[in-house]
């Protein structure tokens, strides 16, 4: 017996293991998260300026991620560009999911008819290669911080808007929304009651997901040269401007900036699955 | 009494039923029953109003539904679970149709304790007590049971037949749909099969 208890509970899922864990790197990411624009505004103009007699040091105790050609601190520059993506990604964020669950609530309410337009606009945009129409936009309204971010903006609600209109016609027809019409209740005690309580966690998820979306496609823009001005450091500036070091054995200037970049992605990540797991009925009560 | 008059209905071309009639009178319980896929519970459904047939008419005591008031015709499933909100525990279930008073939540054997649980933390039977309780609303004057007791053990479901029957003797009708026909000629007047 004790010989089979014990491959049964090979075979259960931890009951809290995953959850806590999960919860906790979602705290730490969220703070990480948050530590950065407060360092920022925190370290000012300290190592911003240049000092042409340190420049281009490997990295050292007093200049953790090096100096670059001007002898500027890169963990300074690596602080401001990543906090300067992350206003980038949050205007994006809110923009795509406002676009998103306009067009969603298009497709519910405006029948076939408007299923069918949303439905199409979603297609058509999904159907286009991304990093292209965000060229063609930046392009189009002329290079700039500003275009950077409506360019982002503008191109990051197909996906959350297909999700979010699968979600509200599954809703819908749902036989417990069937049943409270048949009880009596109005459309706005069913929007109110089910409808918007399904949609908020699929609606904050998604946008947090959308997160690391905006900013590794700012940063493609800035890398490619469309974006913001030289004199405000952007991540996609400086691993554009590391490119001409590389060759030469200043690796410092474009390993530092790029693991940044990516351990901010994968905090969103933690942050966007921390979420997930909260708002989940089914471990509400574990 | 809840009657359909020459129902028809079918789904992409092919006809389920044709010209069907049926009536539920209060204080009986009707039983229908029928081979898979013959349109039993499409015919509930529309008698419940949850689907619309393509001729014919639903009416209960001559007159047309009334919508956005508590319908006298209440539809159980055979899997409660997809008739409750995922996110809601089960008191604001019940309370969506109704405040159940303690009696008749008494004789369906749903304690306190159940109360404050979400719905995936119910078993197959409690669920289905739940249901039962909510639909079980002053006002509603007959219950559409589609195979409500399928999934059920015996003893469960002579206990939630004994407690329908009851509600019955107090004027309920009940259209029951089951394949087990064993049960429909223990509890019901009349079995027409589909």
């Amino acid at each position: 017996m004790a010989e089979l208890s014990g491959t049964i509970d090979d075979v259960l899922q931890p009951r809290f293991g995953n959850r806590a864990l999960t919860l906790v790197v979602a705290a730490a990411a969220f703070l990480v998260i948050l530590a950065l624009p407060i360092a920022a505004s925190v370290l000012g103009e300290t190592g911003m300026r240049g000092d042409f007699a340190n420049r281009l040091q490997a990295p050292t105790f007093a200049h953790w991620f090096g100096t670059d050609a001007m002898g500027q601190d890169m963990l300074a520059r690596t602080i401001h560009g990543l906090t300067t993506s992350l206003w980038v990604g949050l205007a994006a964020s809110l923009i795509s999911a406002f676009v998103a669950t306009v067009l969603a609530m298009l497709a519910a309410a405006g029948g076939r008819v408007g299923d069918t337009i949303v439905s199409v606009l979603i297609d058509a945009t999904m159907g286009l290669p991304h990093i292209v129409l965000l060229i063609l936009i930046c392009f189009a309204l002329g290079g700039g911080p500003h275009a950077v971010m409506l360019a982002v903006a503008l191109t990051h609600w197909p996906r959350l808007a297909r999700i979010l209109r699968a979600e509200m016609l599954q809703v819908r027809n749902a036989d417990y929304v069937i049943a409270a019409r048949h009880f009596g209740r109005s459309a706005w005690q069913i929007a109110y009651g089910h409808v918007i309580p399904h949609l908020l966690p699929q609606i904050l998820v998604g946008t947090v997901l959308m997160f690391p979306h905006a900013i590794l496609h700012e940063a493609s823009l800035t890398f490619l040269g469309f974006g913001l001005e030289p004199s405000r450091p952007a991540i996609g500036l400086l691993l554009a401007d590391s490119m001409r070091y590389l060759t030469a054995g200043q690796w410092w200037l474009g390993l530092f900036p790029g693991l940044s970049l990516l351990a901010l992605v994968l905090c969103f990540d933690a942050l966007g699955n921390g979420l997930r797991t909260i708002l989940d009925p089914r471990g509400a009560q574990l | 009494m809840l009657e359909g008059r020459d129902l028809s209905f079918g789904y992409a071309g092919t006809s389920l039923f044709e010209q069907l009639s049926l009536a539920v009178p209060p204080r009986t319980i009707v039983g229908l029953t029928g081979r898979s896929g013959r349109g039993k519970s499409s015919l509930g459904r529309i008698l419940a109003g949850h689907l619309r047939p393509s001729s014919g008419t639903v009416v209960i005591d001559g007159q047309p539904r009334k919508c956005g008031a508590l319908d006298s015709v209440q539809y159980l499933h055979q899997t409660p679970i997809f008739a409750f909100n995922p996110r809601w525990r089960i008191e604001r279930i019940l309370s969506e149709a109704w405040p159940c008073d303690a009696d008749t939540r008494r004789s369906l054997e749903i304690p306190d304790a159940l109360l404050r649980r979400y719905p995936h933390e119910l078993s197959g039977g409690e669920l289905q007590r739940v249901a039962v309780l909510r639909a079980l609303a002053p006002g509603v004057r007959y219950l559409i049971a589609d195979e409500i007791t399928a999934a059920l053990d015996p003893i469960t479901q002579a206990r939630l037949w004994r407690v329908l029957q009851e509600r019955v003797a107090d004027g309920l009708g009940i259209l029951a749909i089951s394949h087990d026909r064993a049960l429909l000629q223990r509890i019901a007047g009349t079995v027409r099969a589909l």
